[in-house]
């Protein structure tokens, strides 16, 4: 019975699968599959060929609004990557996070036609309010140091990064994403 | 060990487990090292992430920082224990319900930086629990056919899906690939794109080699293990280019549910 049973569960697991590659469904799922339980296997099908890259700039204490600045979410590729990749997490993360808020900013560009950035209006509402904005805003958050009062956070889409280098201000690359400016945390929890 | 060793359930689930638990143990001590990572300066935080979904809210214990060290602390020795001495029943029924356990609490924590690699190895782990804590050789035998029609679709799911994308086709999603500095290599996108008919032949023979491996279920026995090897090799190269490590082990600890598959129908004295 016990086997049966384990058979039953398995083959209805398999079933959902097969049902999730139905591109039409894709999108059902996700929204349904928070734990992402029932695997995606259209591995690289529609690979993302730009690099996204993290800005920040700071509004300090003293008035200052510093530059636009690269967030660096993990070093480098390394040789041994091929065996032993620790910042591939942190950088998988990110690239996770600046996809789904950019896919959002867009959708709802689309939807009140209005141009890119849209800080401060309704367009930025729903990306605002999401758990990827958040859980980026709460990362920069938890890093400002002591003399950052507020902190705004940009995304940018660049090609070609394995060939020209990492970000330069002078190749600002294509804007997905800003945010709006917020109050970030104090040190000790105080705002 | 004899590849007709694999005919039986016991020691196809066995390798199965092994081999996957050298990559989990991998996967493990790599977040470990950098459980900076699980905490509110990290983007695999999971305060914000466990509030995505209303059912996921009873798991809220699990956003601590120190949780999740402790939850992949468990999981990494649950592993080496696998590892090391998997032969040995108990110590793999119980290895594996905790690394199944462990890794479907840290997916319901975050799903940020998991890749089809975490997915394969949920799926493994899930299904050897499962057919390791009912205990029986049929729950043993679904376990082993769950995992290996589980791979051969991702297989083709991933082959089939690049053949419906415009730049697979036209040889060019390669060169892109390796172009970003998240996946690629500078050296080898230039390389490609001064060799175009090289990138167009490694496009297609993706696309066409991932959509063959389910074949290695119906071919003769050489050709299939031929065809497993030319996988296991694509799974070698995407790591060494991609940086792509943790799917080394998890897609190879699949092979023996295939091997074990192919016996089943093909009989054990084939």
């Amino acid at each position: 019975m016990l086997s049966w049973l384990v058979g039953a569960l398995l083959a209805a697991w398999f079933l959902l699968t097969v049902l999730r590659s139905v591109p039409r469904w894709r999108l059902a799922f996700l929204r349904r599959d928070a734990a992402r339980l029932i695997p995606d296997w259209a591995l690289f099908a529609r690979p993302r060929t730009e690099d996204m890259v993290l800005l920040r700039r700071d509004l300090l204490r003293d008035g200052t609004l510093t530059r636009w600045q690269e967030v660096t979410v993990a070093g480098p590729r390394r040789w041994y990557n091929f065996a032993w990749n620790p910042e591939l997490g942190p950088r998988r993360a990110f690239l996770s996070l600046a996809s789904v808020i950019s896919a959002t900013a867009k959708r709802d560009r689309r939807a009140h036609r209005q141009p890119a950035g849209g800080q401060g209006t309704a367009t930025a509402l729903a990306a605002m309010t999401s758990v990827p904005y958040l859980t980026v805003l709460r990362y920069l958050s938890e890093q400002s140091h002591a003399a950052v009062v507020a902190t705004q956070f940009m995304i940018v889409a660049i090609g070609d990064q394995a060939i020209t280098g990492r970000y330069a201000p002078a190749e600002p690359g294509a804007i997905e994403f800003v945010s709006e400016m917020h109050n970030v945390r104090a040190p000790g929890g105080r705002r | 060990m004899g590849i007709a060793a694999l005919a039986s359930p016991v020691t196809a689930l066995t390798l199965v487990v092994r081999i996957g638990s050298v990559g989990v143990a991998i996967s493990s001590l790599e977040s470990l090292v950098r459980r900076a990572d699980l905490g509110p300066g990290g983007l695999l935080d999971g305060t914000a992430q466990l509030t995505r979904a209303r059912w996921l809210l009873p798991f809220a214990f699990l956003a601590p920082p120190a949780t999740a060290v402790a939850v992949t602390g468990a999981r990494l020795v649950a592993a080496l224990a696998v590892v090391a001495d998997g032969g040995n029943l108990a110590v793999a029924r119980a290895g594996v319900i905790v690394i199944a356990v462990t890794t479907l609490l840290l997916r319901f924590r975050t799903v940020l930086g998991i890749h089809a690699s975490g997915t394969m190895v949920m799926v493994t782990f899930t299904a050897a629990a499962l057919g390791e804590g009912a205990g029986t050789r049929r729950a043993l035998e679904y376990a082993l056919v769950f995992i290996a029609a589980q791979a051969c679709l991702s297989y083709v799911v991933a082959g089939a899906s690049k053949l419906g994308t415009r730049s697979w086709r036209a040889g060019q999603a390669v060169t892109l690939i390796s172009s970003t500095l998240m996946w690629g290599n500078g050296n080898r996108a230039l390389m490609l794109r001064a060799h175009p008919r090289l990138a167009f032949a490694l496009c297609w023979a993706t696309m066409l080699g991932e959509c063959a491996v389910p074949l290695a279920l119906v071919t003769p026995l050489p050709v299939a293990v031929a065809l497993l090897a030319c996988a296991g090799v694509f799974h070698v190269v995407t790591a060494m280019e991609m940086g792509l490590n943790s799917f080394v082990w998890a897609f190879w600890s699949t092979y023996p549910a295939i091997i074990f598959c192919w016996y089943a129908l093909h009989g054990a004295a084939a």
